[in-house]
């Protein structure tokens, strides 16, 4: 006996539409994906570049805020550190700043992660008395450092560019309190 | 009879999926977005520290010519501290307004008050100042402060 009930399946159209919009979402949801690991791994690589700046920046801010005997050129500073440790920095042929204590040489960021394109300190020159020059002095007042780095992050690399001032704290009667 | 699915099923799958890809997109943008915020604080936090760092070199040199510490500041209010490159001198004159700083698109104003006293708005004879550094960036600003005395820690 023949029977009359008809089993009906998904006809080619229904399944090729249902394969189309599955393939749709499979592919808009990678690139999603995708996208989210690459600024995921990015924002790490210039969280990493900008904190390796950040704290050799502090470092050579802390440096000088309790260093004497300044000894300044455009890209260099020389000074004593709270030790009397003899210290310098400077910008080499590298692209990055060194720091050398008692001529112990030390790249101070990762070159992998900062690329300095310049390093330049300003400061007031001690010269003049104090009669006629307000800015008569014994040692250096202020300092001010201009950064300007990239960030390198692997597959993007972001400039930036950054000023530092620091005052000195033995910077009022004494400029060597190492004597 | 086989139930096919209805209109508003469909709409609230199709919802729901789309909501799920905008979440991923926003989120995946939030990470260099919350990054680039943290530079400009950065950025905004250094600017105010260097308003800080005049306030202190003034003083230092004011002390060191055994002159009245408060250079240029003998009332309390608003000011702006800068550092020029070309006569290696630091500024300061009075301002209601900030001034633009060594950064493009940050400025910063200072203020001074009697530290002991901050109703009294003659500074020359105050012993202690608070000084107030204020960056201001877009929409943010970042505020810090010091008190400096009339004297120097390692004056002798």
């Amino acid at each position: 006996m023949a029977s009359n009930t008809k089993i009906k399946g998904f006809t080619l159209i229904e399944s090729m539409a249902v394969l189309f919009l599955f393939t749709v979402a499979i592919v808009l949801s990678s690139q999603t994906y995708n996208n989210l690991v690459n600024s995921s791994v990015l924002s790490q690589n210039l969280q990493l570049a900008f904190d390796n700046f950040r704290f050799g920046a502090e470092k050579i801010w802390n440096e000088i805020k309790n260093g004497s005997n300044f000894i300044v050129s455009q890209n260099s500073i020389e000074f004593l550190d709270r030790n009397c440790n003899k210290v310098q920095f400077y910008l080499n042929q590298n692209n990055n700043i060194i720091f050398n204590i008692n001529n112990n040489e030390t790249p101070l960021f990762d070159s992998e992660l900062v690329k300095f394109n310049s390093f330049e300190i300003f400061y007031d020159q001690p010269s003049g008395n104090s009669l006629i020059d307000p800015y008569f002095k014994y040692s250096n007042k202020i300092f001010l450092i201009k950064y300007s780095v990239i960030l390198q992050a692997k597959t993007l690399n972001i400039p930036l560019e950054i000023y530092q001032v620091v005052a000195p704290s033995n910077s009022a009667f004494i400029n060597n309190p190492c004597q | 009879m086989n139930k096919a699915f209805t209109l508003p099923e469909l709409f609230i799958s199709l919802l729901i999926l789309s909501l799920s890809l905008v979440f991923l997109v926003t989120f995946s943008n939030s990470y260099l977005s919350i990054l680039n915020d943290i530079r400009k604080r950065y950025l905004g936090l250094n600017v105010a520290q260097a308003g800080l760092e005049y306030a202190i070199a003034l003083r230092n040199k004011q002390i060191e010519n055994n002159q009245n510490p408060w250079s240029g500041v003998f009332s309390s209010g608003s000011y702006c501290l800068s550092f020029n490159t070309t006569t290696k001198r630091i500024n300061i004159f009075s301002s209601t307004q900030p001034c633009p700083s060594e950064i493009p698109g940050y400025s910063r104003l200072l203020f001074y008050k009697d530290f002991e006293n901050p109703n009294n708005n003659n500074l020359n004879n105050a012993r202690a100042i608070k000084v107030i550094s204020e960056s201001y960036f877009g929409k943010d600003k970042i505020r810090l402060d010091i008190v400096l005395t009339k004297w120097h820690p390692i004056q002798r």
